[in-house]
């Protein structure tokens, strides 16, 4: 038996259809409000712990275990030198240390890396965003959207067609952004940049569903989106694999955060788009063309 | 398309280029084929520098009964004698929004000034202040409020990254600090980006009018035409730097306003007697230890140079040199040397002291006058001070550069105007710095490459299986190569810096664009060459598959857009690299592919 993955664009009533999406949405929806998507450095702060004047360095796996173990959470120790010397700079998410905790760690660390304590320095570290940049990024998430539904609606001057590939594209963000909730992944510049890429990924295959079904040529709708459907896996799924290689085979945080919502979110898409966005734009055709086949 | 490729290979590569020595060192012999690129802080290591903003806070006791004259008074005197910016504040140390500047029940008020807390400081302000407030010293703290520190770190950003490719980081650190991280450059190279800090003052009958904060805007410079070898750089003042301008020089004709940029207000003059004999126009009073201009105000004379100045033999230090520089010490830190001084004077200088030596600009006069950050000196017009008199209020002013030659003048007066449209609020200096060395370097770059190739092989493969067709797999695939090869190219013109997330872009924009490939692809061959002449022909079809690439391509490039908007952080570089994979794939390489595949069916190679 050959398994068809467009078996239920031409079994399944486009109410059925709908129903794995919204499941899916208010699973993720569930996640959100339980357990929240925690916020990174990059948007709330943490700190920074400077060694310096080191004659020799230990290794710096070692040294981000020693500050995980004191303070709990990632440690992101960096190497330096000058003068001949070397210093370790050790960034983690800690945000304002009591004075206490922080002539501990002083004191620890100085310790452990046999340095005296005068050589360690711990500094409470802002976010990359200034208020300046939070402002802007407000207005340029404000736009963005808009600017993006402007664009959807001039490729097909339809606000019902518009409006669902919009939806569509947008629950996959949302679903991304719950499952980062459950796995306990950061929201980060990383992962914000790998969430807007995910938009114009998605938009690719809901486009690619709506032009089948309402402007392509020969077959029936149903047909011609299982045709689409076929293409968009195809594309999802080099997509998939590019970003799962760089995912799997690089030891960057940065990079893992980048790639993390959009390898879940090529998974959502293929729900959001062949289910949810296919039984609207379904629905719409057949609602039409019920007259003319009467 | 072969043409660009080829001159992107050797944009890339350009073997007439030296190598940088920090990316030689990390990455080895790739650097030798990658000397057009300029890569990040976690692939070739770059420079921190810790860098300390001169200013604090300071707690007033008044007594409620004398608010708010005695507040305004202070707030005054403070102006006018540590000559910096006081921002009031509220009781938890941020800029004031709203509200009294003042506690009216405690009588407590919080301000900050641009100079760092000393004890000599503390004794001079409360020398200032008298019995009009109490300092509470054990309130004053070496901080910056969050709106200061903002300012600063965006006015540096700007400074140092202004498109954001460089990769340059900057974050507060909490107190006075300030975090600054930039790649590929040493500490020294670094801090030349930082630039000069541009805090301007303009001063008239030796006191301060105007600051930096009352300009609201600098034109591009133009030659005077009143004076020869002269530029001229008008500037725009804001509603409360025209007022103040009309209440200090209204009815002052002729009256000099001095125009400092970057006073050194932690220094003092060290200048060599010998040079005293050669000024045309300066002379020293050894009364106040100031340089002034000869003659009255009413002649355009009469002005006092704001940096207080010891003088002294270039081969011995006098007593008066000397006693004058260690009593200075309370507030001042660094002697500035104008003149030649022997080895014998250097060692006797005062060591709490760092010395720097000011560069001989050509004639005495501007040696004095360059050392104390005077710009130039503009004499109020009659009518303009008639005109101030009567009420009129003038927002449009004029900085008169001077130099040997028209070309030098025009030059130092485009680096003022960039200097003055990027002030900083207050001083900024270097408190530590040192080499970060790579974080990932060569091993970051062997996992991506190992990513690279194995992607590769796996969407070959999956196109391969897809179509079966050997010559449209070759297709897709030499279209992806070819979009790789001037995505770099053209990033190597570009000065943008390829770090982490920007290869990955790079890698991602790559592996990605195969979608649009499929798409024609699919388009192009569906229901085979039968239908596709029946159904529209392959022109239509391809106008129908690049329908959706474009929506989709224009969807990403409004998302990168936002991204590149947000304004902060590596993901600039990311959004950027994006929009350009983005833009030169649907512009070159997808009409490309189009091409080739509709000559592919053309010939009837595919069969439906």
């Amino acid at each position: 038996m050959k398994l068809d993955p467009a078996y239920h664009l031409y079994r399944w009533s486009a109410r059925r259809m709908l129903i794995p999406p919204l499941v899916l949405a208010l699973f993720f929806l569930g996640c959100l409000l339980v357990r929240g998507v925690p916020l990174s450095r990059d948007f709330r702060g943490g700190t920074l712990i400077q060694v310096r004047g080191m004659e020799n360095y230990p290794q710096l796996g070692e040294v981000g275990g020693i500050v995980e173990n004191l303070l709990g959470g990632k440690a992101e120790v960096k190497l330096t030198s000058y003068g001949g010397l070397h210093g370790l700079d050790i960034e983690t998410d800690n945000l304002d240390l009591p004075q206490g905790v922080r002539e501990n760690l002083r004191l620890s660390l100085a310790q452990e890396l046999g340095v005296s304590e005068n050589q360690v320095t711990v500094y409470n570290m802002g976010s990359v965003l200034t208020s300046l940049s939070k402002s802007q990024a407000r207005n340029a998430l404000a736009v963005a959207p808009i600017l993006m539904a402007l664009v959807i609606f001039l490729n097909f001057r339809s606000l019902k067609t518009s409006g669902s590939i919009l939806g569509s594209v947008w629950l996959n963000v949302f679903d991304a952004l719950g499952c980062m909730a459950l796995a306990g992944v950061n929201l980060s510049m990383g992962s914000m940049a790998g969430l807007l890429m995910l938009l114009g990924y998605s938009d690719d295959t809901n486009t690619l569903l709506v032009t089948a079904v309402e402007k392509g040529v020969g077959g029936t709708p149903r047909e011609r989106a299982a045709t689409a459907m076929r293409t968009g896996l195809m594309v999802n799924g080099t997509t998939f694999l590019t970003l799962l290689f760089v995912n799997l085979l690089t030891t960057s945080t940065l990079v893992d955060e980048l790639t993390f919502p959009l390898l879940v979110g090529m998974v959502f898409d293929v729900v959001n788009t062949w289910f949810l966005n296919a039984a609207l734009a379904l629905g719409k055709k057949e609602r039409r063309e019920i007259p003319v086949a009467l | 398309m072969m043409l660009v490729a080829l001159l992107s290979v050797a944009s890339v590569w350009r073997p007439w280029a030296e190598v940088n020595e920090r990316t030689r060192s990390t990455l080895g012999w790739a650097s030798e084929f990658t000397r057009g690129l300029n890569f990040g802080v976690d692939i070739v290591g770059g420079s921190r520098i810790l860098l300390s903003l001169q200013a604090s806070h300071l707690a007033f006791q008044f007594s409620p009964s004398e608010l708010p004259g005695a507040y305004e008074e202070v707030v005054g005197i403070l102006e006018n004698g540590l000559h910096t910016r006081v921002l009031p504040l509220d009781a938890k140390g941020e800029a004031l929004k709203e509200g009294l500047p003042y506690d009216p029940s405690t009588g407590v008020a919080r301000v900050e000034v641009g100079v760092r807390a000393t004890e000599g400081l503390l004794n001079l302000v409360e020398n200032l202040v008298g019995d009009r407030a109490h300092l509470l010293r054990e309130n004053v703290t070496n901080e910056v409020c969050t709106q200061t520190r903002n300012e600063v770190i965006e006015i540096l950003k700007n400074r140092v990254d202004p498109l954001g490719t460089r990769g340059a980081v900057l974050k507060a650190l909490g107190g006075n600090l300030i975090l600054y991280e930039v790649p590929a450059l040493t500490p020294q190279e670094a801090e030349v980006l930082l630039g000069k800090q541009g805090r301007l003052e303009v001063w008239l009958e030796n006191e301060p009018l105007l600051y930096g904060e009352h300009i609201l805007r600098v034109d591009p410079p133009r030659a005077s035409l009143q004076e020869r070898n002269a530029a001229e750089l008008p500037f725009r003042l804001t509603d409360e730097g025209a007022s103040r301008f009309r209440e200090g020089a209204a009815g002052k004709a002729n009256y000099p306003t001095v125009v400092y940029i970057d006073r050194p207000t932690d220094a003092v003059l060290l200048v060599q007697d010998e040079l005293l004999s050669s000024l045309p126009v300066l002379e020293y009073d050894d009364y106040s230890h100031l340089f002034r201009a000869k003659g009255f105000p009413e002649e355009g004379g009469g002005y006092y140079l704001q940096v207080p100045a010891a003088v002294t033999p270039g081969d011995a230090l006098s007593l008066e040199a000397r006693s004058f520089l260690e009593e200075e010490n309370r507030t001042k830190f660094r002697i500035l040397l104008v003149g030649n001084f022997s080895e014998k004077v250097l060692e006797e200088l005062p060591p709490s002291y760092s010395v720097e030596n000011v560069p001989h600009p050509g004639d005495a006069e501007t040696w004095i006058r360059e050392a104390c950050g005077c710009k130039s000196v503009i004499t109020i017009s009659p009518s303009l001070a008639q005109e101030l008199l009567l009420g009129k209020e003038v927002k449009d002013l004029v900085i008169t550069v001077s130099r040997a030659s028209g070309e030098e003048a025009m030059r130092e007066a485009r680096t003022l105007r960039t200097i003055l449209s990027q002030r900083l609020p207050v001083g900024v200096s270097v408190e530590g710095e040192s080499m970060l060395e790579a974080r990932l370097g060569t091993t970051f770059l062997k996992q991506l490459l190992w990513a690279a190739l194995l992607s590769f092989l796996g969407v070959l493969a999956l196109i391969f299986f897809r179509y079966r067709r050997p010559i449209i797999t070759l297709a897709v695939m030499g279209t992806m190569i070819l979009e790789l090869v001037i995505t770099l190219g053209v990033i190597s013109v570009l000065p943008y810096s390829l770090d982490l997330a920007e290869l990955a872009g790079v890698v991602l924009v790559i592996g990605t664009g195969v979608d649009a490939q499929i798409i024609i692809t699919d388009e192009l061959m569906r229901g085979g060459v039968r239908e596709v002449r029946a159904v529209g022909g392959l022109r239509d079809r391809v106008r129908r598959a690049f329908r959706v690439i474009w929506g989709s391509s224009l969807t990403t490039l409004v998302a990168m857009i936002a991204l590149a908007t947000l304004g902060f952080g590596e993901m600039r570089g990311f959004a950027l690299v994006t929009i350009l994979g983005v833009l030169l794939s649907v512009l070159l390489t997808r009409p490309l592919y189009a091409r080739m595949v509709n000559a592919i069916l053309g010939r009837g190679e595919v069969k439906g």
